[in-house]
């Protein structure tokens, strides 16, 4: 830019601080064809009566002087702005230097360049910024003034060059009453960061280096042969308990000297010199070509907790180099020689950290039956809000054909599926057992129960899609495997989606669930549900070879299931005593998905004489029922039983009724069901609930408390030679149900 | 967000709202007039800016917590009908977005006084009056337990001929403290009633002295900044006049002065002549003397006090008020950076005068409003200005 360019950007600038209620003075220091200088005399908001002594407690004034630096980028770049040589360091929110540069303040949380562009108009950004220089200034008078409630604020050290990635709650569990050290291995690499200047990224892992002893490993090695990567140490130091730093240190350390008398003021003086001399010990009679940063980091111990953790531990790493030269006479003898500087510290990706950045609550640990399309993003998206997983249970391989809407991208080879999932998930700092197994059989043994579901699940997820795995578990009885199960599933193409959520003590069941949806079906949900045209499709995955599947979009997967994911976290959160089930469909010619919930109250488990079916009663239906007698307290009355039945779990499970045809007769004795009209009535109820739920018997009331008579016997037999399917005959008396049907005896 | 003090710009008038730490409101006065009202109207929208700084109940209505009338003046009451609920809460026009509700009505006992000569309400007043004797009759007939937000009041100050009598549970004598707003008390405030005074009915002259001034509430707030106690003292006297400050320091001169001491005082009468002095400026220009004894009262600044003048521009000329030669005496009590016009204030900074109170005091809010970057980068100019198309 020329020189011409600067000046008059400068002279924009200027025309537009002094229109700011801060500046009370501005103007011109140097012009260059890359630079331009400015000055700003900007009043600082501080209490009356700081103002009237002249000075804030911690030196800074209510007028400061502050200098902006217009880059050859201006004003694509926000300018740079910097404080006095004197201004107080012991500030958060300063970039860590020496003190015999100027200070420079972090004015903004993110991208500075970002937030003075994003105003469109360059004098709202110029407004904006020197705003904010002035709000930050206002701050720096007070902020070093923390307290309890509002928690201790960390020092910033965002966008350093020299970064350590370290599990906080790990290295803060390590720090003890007394004072102390340990070493822990830690991978670094080196490199150059944007700007062109070299960093180091050291990872350290939750796992001790021998800090002493010959005949232990030994905790440095380079690795490649260009020196740039291998493991090293990070040396974890904490002052004795009651020990308290309660003054922010400026971060001024540029040498190991600073970093000694660092660690002295943090209470731990003697732990940094003891972990020297270690250090000179433990290379004692070794050498090494390469340079080796070593991370330090001392657990500073704070007056209280840090805003957003529940420690008062601040973890504070430095970083040194050492070389081991064949003659020397120390480790600091290399191209950076005694030189220390401030890291950034970063958290290992943990679930605790997710759970934090996502802004979710705790949940109980889930374990996952089904790791394809669905179950591998559920389980992603629950990792991610930091919610633990305790294992993955599937029988099939990652195929081709599954990278289309699997969350694993994996080469060619079939892998299976529970493993690939397992090892995506321990990058999310989880540790789930993976297994490959058939659920539906490993379900009816106690050492495979444990494995699928292990000690301490508290949600068991079934991403089957298949109703044997979800009529096995509603099987298994709670005391057989403890944890509440639930279900995810897609249909119609990915445009509907369910999750069922049972209810305490496996009641209501998965099935129970499933039978209610059937009962309460809309329409269009009925067409996503049963329409064959929204249903399975063979598709060729290979030279003669083809796979069941629905066809749809990895965008449509993702959508449908992460929201059904949100509803499971909320049922799973909420843990209440009933079941719940939730639908939702994306309508037909907009982007919208509508869903709806239904709260499904326990139902009533009848056994049935005569065999060892159990009939379910769904308390909707109890209800139905009791209205019903109400309306006829005199007589007999009834109607027909809608559900459906499995064999495999020798239930029936009523969901719905059909009120008795106007040819029934009802008297105090008998009630006899009608006929007019039914067939039809079964049929449409048959097609309404997409040929799911059936006439599975009759039900009709008793005045007294008496059980099954014999002409109710005798009608369960005749309806028994009629029909295959089980047959119920229920009766309400006023205080109890008793359920019968006929089975010939063996 | 801090607790934080704001006098609105009204012209000759006062506003000022109070939120505290906790998030409760405490509304002193207000003059929302009809240009304020009027958006083709340059003067500062005061109700939109009030509004946006006050909160929603549970049934979308905006509220204060409190709403202190010093006086049921115009000029300290107008816009009441117009942006506040009158009448019982359950009345509230439902999904109405724009009327305020009242919580609590901190009122001077006048309003039941009846219309004299000395004592003429404007129709807002009237209104002030007639929903402060709801409020009153309501709590006669149920008590404190049976008046919820909405349908409270608190008296301030006992009325001369015993008309407040019966009203102990929901009286703040003279002298006494305030320390609730809408019955929450988390100390996070307090305030000490200084005025009405309590005038025995035996002492005609003192009634002859203060009768017609003596219906202001003087009330000095200690707020707390942070959870800190008193980090704030805000000294308000609606248009008292010199003679109630002269018996305020002669009663408190010996053991209570620090009653009087303030960080951020809002002059009383809108900057006028007639608080600070007896003497006639007209009569007397330059000769005039400050009464000694009110400049006591009202000179017992804290460490660096502020003192804001809610008026219009000052000039120095003989329309009181505001008087220059009062802003004189406050320069003097301050300086000249220490003294705040509301209304110049407005016409540079294009808002409120705002004073943050956190837990180390009282700061002058210096901060860019929206409104004034918009102006700098000429954003509003080119519809504010009439512009010729050829």
């Amino acid at each position: 830019m020329a020189s011409a360019d600067m000046k008059r950007h400068a002279e924009h600038f200027l025309r537009v601080a002094t229109e700011i209620p801060q500046c009370q003075r501005c103007g011109l220091i140097a012009v260059g064809d890359d630079v331009a200088t400015l000055f700003l005399d900007l009043a600082v908001e501080m209490p009356t009566h700081w103002h009237a002594k002249g000075t804030a407690p911690n030196g800074v004034l209510p007028v400061e002087r502050v200098e902006v630096l217009l880059g050859a980028d201006y004003p694509w770049r926000c300018p740079t702005f910097t404080l006095r040589k004197g201004f107080p360091r012991n500030l958060h929110h300063l970039t860590p230097g020496s003190e015999n540069v100027c200070p420079t303040p972090c004015l903004v949380d993110g991208n500075q360049d970002e937030y003075f562009n994003q105003h469109g108009l360059i004098e709202l950004g110029i407004g904006a910024i020197v705003n904010q220089m002035g709000v930050w200034l206002g701050r720096a008078a007070i902020g070093t003034l923390m307290d309890p409630d509002h928690g201790w604020e960390p020092v910033m050290r965002q966008g350093l060059p020299n970064r350590l990635i370290i599990d906080a709650d790990f290295a803060r569990s390590q720090i003890t009453d007394k004072s102390g050290s340990v070493w822990l291995a830690t991978k670094f690499m080196k490199g150059k960061d944007l700007a062109g200047k070299r960093s180091y990224t050291l990872s350290a892992h939750n796992e001790f280096a021998a800090a002493v002893g010959n005949m232990s490993a030994f905790p440095f090695e380079a690795e490649s042969e260009g020196r740039y990567s291998g493991i090293t140490a990070t040396v974890l130091i904490w002052p004795p308990n009651g020990a308290i730093t309660s003054a922010v240190l400026p971060e001024t350390v540029a040498n190991l000297d600073d970093l000694a008398q660092r660690a002295e003021a943090f209470g731990c003086g003697v732990e940094f010199a003891k972990f020297l001399d270690r250090l000179q010990r433990r290379w004692a009679g070794k050498t090494d070509d390469a340079t080796f940063p070593i991370a330090v980091l001392f657990g500073v111990r704070r007056p209280f907790r840090l805003i957003g953790r529940a420690s008062t531990i601040e973890l504070l790493p430095y970083l040194i180099e050492i070389t081991a030269p064949q003659k020397r006479a120390s480790l600091f003898e290399g191209p950076n020689a005694r030189a220390a500087v401030a890291m950034e510290q970063l958290d290992r990706t943990t679930p605790a950290l997710l759970r934090a950045v996502s802004a979710a609550p705790s949940y109980p640990p889930f374990s996952l039956v089904g790791c394809g399309s669905v179950g591998s993003k559920t389980a992603l998206h629950l990792a991610r809000a930091g919610a633990q997983i305790l294992a993955v249970s599937d029988s099939n391989e990652l195929r081709p054909h599954n990278m289309a809407r699997h969350a694993l991208v994996r080469p060619p080879l079939p892998w299976p599926k529970a493993f690939e999932l397992s090892d995506e998930l321990a990058l999310l700092g989880q540790k789930p057992e993976a297994h490959l197994i058939d659920v539906v059989r490993g379900l009816k043994r106690a050492d495979n129960r444990l494995l699928i579901s292990p000690p301490g699940t508290g949600t068991l997820l079934n991403t089957t899609a298949s109703s044997l795995v979800r009529d096995a578990l509603s099987m298994v009885s709670p005391a057989e495997l403890p944890a509440r199960m639930a279900e995810i599933a897609l249909f119609g193409r990915g445009r509907g989606g369910f999750v069922f959520h049972e209810g305490s003590n496996r009641n209501p069941s998965l099935a129970d669930l499933q039978a209610v949806l059937s009962a309460t079906v809309t329409p269009y949900e009925r067409t996503l549900l049963f329409d064959p045209e929204f249903g399975l499709t063979q598709i060729q995955i290979g030279e003669g070879c083809g796979s069941m599947t629905m066809p749809m979009t990895d965008a449509r997967l993702s959508a449908m299931t992460a929201m059904a994911t949100e509803e499971l976290m909320r049922l799973a959160g909420a843990n209440a005593d009933g079941g719940e089930l939730v639908v939702g469909v994306a309508e037909p010619d907009s982007p919208s998905t509508s869903w709806r919930r239904l709260s499904v109250s326990k139902f009533l488990e009848i056994p049935v004489e005569g065999g060892e079916w159990t009939l379910r009663l769904s308390s909707h239906v109890a209800g139905m029922i009791r209205e019903e007698t109400a309306r006829f307290p005199n007589v007999e009355t009834g109607g027909l039983l809608i559900g459906s039945c499995s064999s495999l779990m020798k239930t029936v499970t009523v969901v719905d009724l059909i009120e008795a045809p106007e040819d029934s007769v009802r008297t105090p004795t008998l009630f006899v069901l009608g006929t007019k009209g039914m067939k039809n009535r079964i049929d449409a109820r048959f097609e309404e609930s997409g040929r799911s739920l059936l006439d599975v018997g009759t039900w009709h009331s008793h005045l007294a408390e008496q059980g099954p008579s014999p002409t109710d016997r005798k009608t369960a037999k005749q309806v028994a030679v009629e029909r295959a399917p089980p047959a119920i005959l229920l009766i309400a008396t006023p205080a109890t149900y008793h359920a019968i049907m006929h089975q010939d005896a063996p | 967000m801090p607790a934080k003090l704001t006098f609105f710009p009204v012209g000759n008038g006062d506003m000022a709202l109070i939120k505290l730490d906790n998030k409760q409101t405490i509304l002193v006065d207000i003059n929302i007039r009809a240009a304020a009202d009027d958006p083709e109207d340059d003067t500062y929208d005061v109700a939109q800016d009030l509004k946006r700084r006050l909160s929603r109940d549970d049934k979308g209505r905006l509220y204060v917590d409190a709403f202190l009338l010093s006086h049921p003046d115009s000029d300290h009451v107008t816009g009441l009908t117009t942006h506040f609920h009158l009448g019982p809460p359950e009345d509230f026009p439902e999904g109405d977005e724009n009327l305020i509700l009242i919580r609590e009505m901190w009122s001077s006992p006048i309003v039941f006084r009846r219309a004299s000569k000395q004592h003429k309400l404007c129709d807002e007043a009237k209104a002030w009056a007639t929903e402060a004797r709801r409020r009153v009759a309501l709590f006669k007939e149920k008590g404190l337990t049976g008046t919820g937000s909405g349908d409270r009041i608190l008296i301030l100050g006992e009325d001369k001929d015993g008309k407040t009598d019966d009203l102990t549970d929901i009286l703040v004598k003279q002298d006494g403290l305030l320390t609730a707003a809408d019955r929450v008390n988390t100390g996070q405030f307090e305030g000490r009633l200084l005025a009405p005074m309590y005038v025995d009915e035996d002492d005609k002259e003192l009634i002859e002295v203060l009768e017609k001034n003596n219906s202001s509430a003087i009330v000095r707030f200690s707020i707390a900044g942070d959870g800190v106690a008193d980090r704030c003292r805000f000294l308000t006297g609606g248009d008292a006049d010199v003679s109630i400050w002269d018996q305020l320091w002669q009663r408190h001169k010996d053991s209570n002065k620090d009653w009087l001491s303030y960080d951020v005082m809002e002059t009383p009468h809108h900057c006028s002549w007639r608080t600070l002095s007896h003497d006639r400026w007209s009569e007397m220009g330059e000769k005039v003397k400050v009464s000694e004894d009110a400049r006591n009262a009202l000179s017992q600044t804290r460490d660096g006090a502020i003192i804001v003048a809610s008026c219009k521009p000052i000039k120095k000329d003989d329309d009181n008020p505001p008087h220059e030669r009062a802003k004189r005496e406050y320069v003097s009590i301050t300086s000249a950076e220490r003294f705040i016009c509301t209304t110049e204030y407005a016409d540079e900074h294009d808002g409120p005068v705002e004073f943050n109170i956190t837990g180390v005091g009282t700061s002058k809010q210096l901060a860019l409003t929206p409104k004034k970057a918009a102006s700098i980068a000429g954003v509003t100019g080119v519809t504010t200005t009439p512009r010729s198309h050829g």
